[in-house]
């Protein structure tokens, strides 16, 4: 029921599929030994997303050193492959276009550098402020805001791209 | 097209998105991670009952390993003086050894290290400050002047 929810927060987060399955799976590990006290909570999806968001930043913030610099230079190259296995399926319809301009944002933003995505997918996705994001991810409001921009101008040029091409 | 526009704009396709699909293999996995017994488990997810004994059991035994050791040395040299005799003396010979080359060890130091230590130190903090310029050039040019959280 909440899987999608949770390994689609998961991914968008981290950009990397086998990091976004091995914090999915966490995730429902600790939802199932809490099951007694959320199994039918309303507040259960709330939970779940939280606990996802949390362990997901405990996971950047472990590799933190290694995202400094390298992630950037490796051009996410895998992921871009991962990524076809995980978008929705595709029906042919009339809406084909739509879904096709769907997925090549939704890969442009799994492939922004994580100091970019993080912030954007915490802002757009979990509806958290600016001083949120900047608390969890222990940096200044400014440098939030620098990155959340950076993050929105590529993403627009994606869009721009898909209009003209159209 | 100005900040708050373009927030909208980005707010409005990134909420369009659907949520991606959770691949096959993912609940699969999960199903066997949990269907496996509780003592399979990393030690965090064991019930807290377990946790508890675990936890009570190893201090019972760190404590009587701790009470029952100069006993049980006594016991064994009263019942084998030749062996620990023997063993004994190897000990000392080993820890004269090891006594010997850290003397030499601290001879070397003082002989050679310590003159060109000022040296070393002051080339290690310049190539420590040449690497952080080079870093920091490289992500200014190369990946647009990025910066990280």
């Amino acid at each position: 029921m909440f899987q999608d929810m949770v390994f689609g927060t998961a991914i968008r987060l981290l950009g990397n599929q086998a990091d976004a399955e091995d914090v999915a799976q966490t995730v429902f590990l600790k939802a199932f030994e809490r099951f007694g006290v959320i199994g039918a909570s309303p507040a259960a999806a709330g939970w779940l997303k939280t606990v996802t968001t949390n362990i997901c930043l405990n996971h950047l913030s472990r590799y933190r050193a290694r995202w400094q610099l390298f992630s950037e230079l490796d051009g996410h190259q895998d992921d871009r492959i991962e990524y076809a296995s995980t978008l929705v399926a595709v029906d042919p319809s009339p809406d084909d276009v739509q879904v096709d301009r769907q997925a090549r944002l939704e890969q442009a933003l799994r492939a922004l550098p994580d100091h970019q995505r993080v912030p954007l997918v915490l802002f757009h996705f979990e509806d958290k402020s600016y001083q949120e994001i900047a608390t969890a991810l222990g940096v200044s409001v400014g440098k939030v805001k620098t990155d959340i921009h950076r993050g929105r101008e590529t993403l627009k040029r994606q869009l721009s791209f898909d209009h003209e091409s159209r | 097209m100005n900040p708050d526009e373009l927030e909208r704009l980005v707010d409005r396709e990134l909420k369009r998105l659907p949520a991606p699909k959770t691949p096959p293999t993912l609940m699969p996995r999960v199903l066997m991670s949990i269907s496996r017994p509780w003592y399979e488990r990393s030690w965090f997810s064991w019930p807290r009952s377990w946790q508890a004994a675990s936890v009570v059991t190893l201090a019972a035994l760190i404590i009587g390993i701790g009470m029952l050791q100069p006993t049980v040395a006594g016991e064994l040299g009263a019942r084998f003086p030749e062996f620990l005799g023997s063993a004994g003396a190897r000990l000392v010979a080993a820890a004269r050894e090891i006594g010997t080359l850290a003397s030499a060890m601290a001879l070397v130091r003082r002989a050679v290290l310590e003159p060109i230590l000022g040296s070393l130190a002051a080339f290690i903090v310049l190539m420590w400050t040449a690497c952080a310029a080079f870093g920091a050039a490289l992500t200014r040019l190369a990946l647009g002047g990025t910066s990280q959280p």
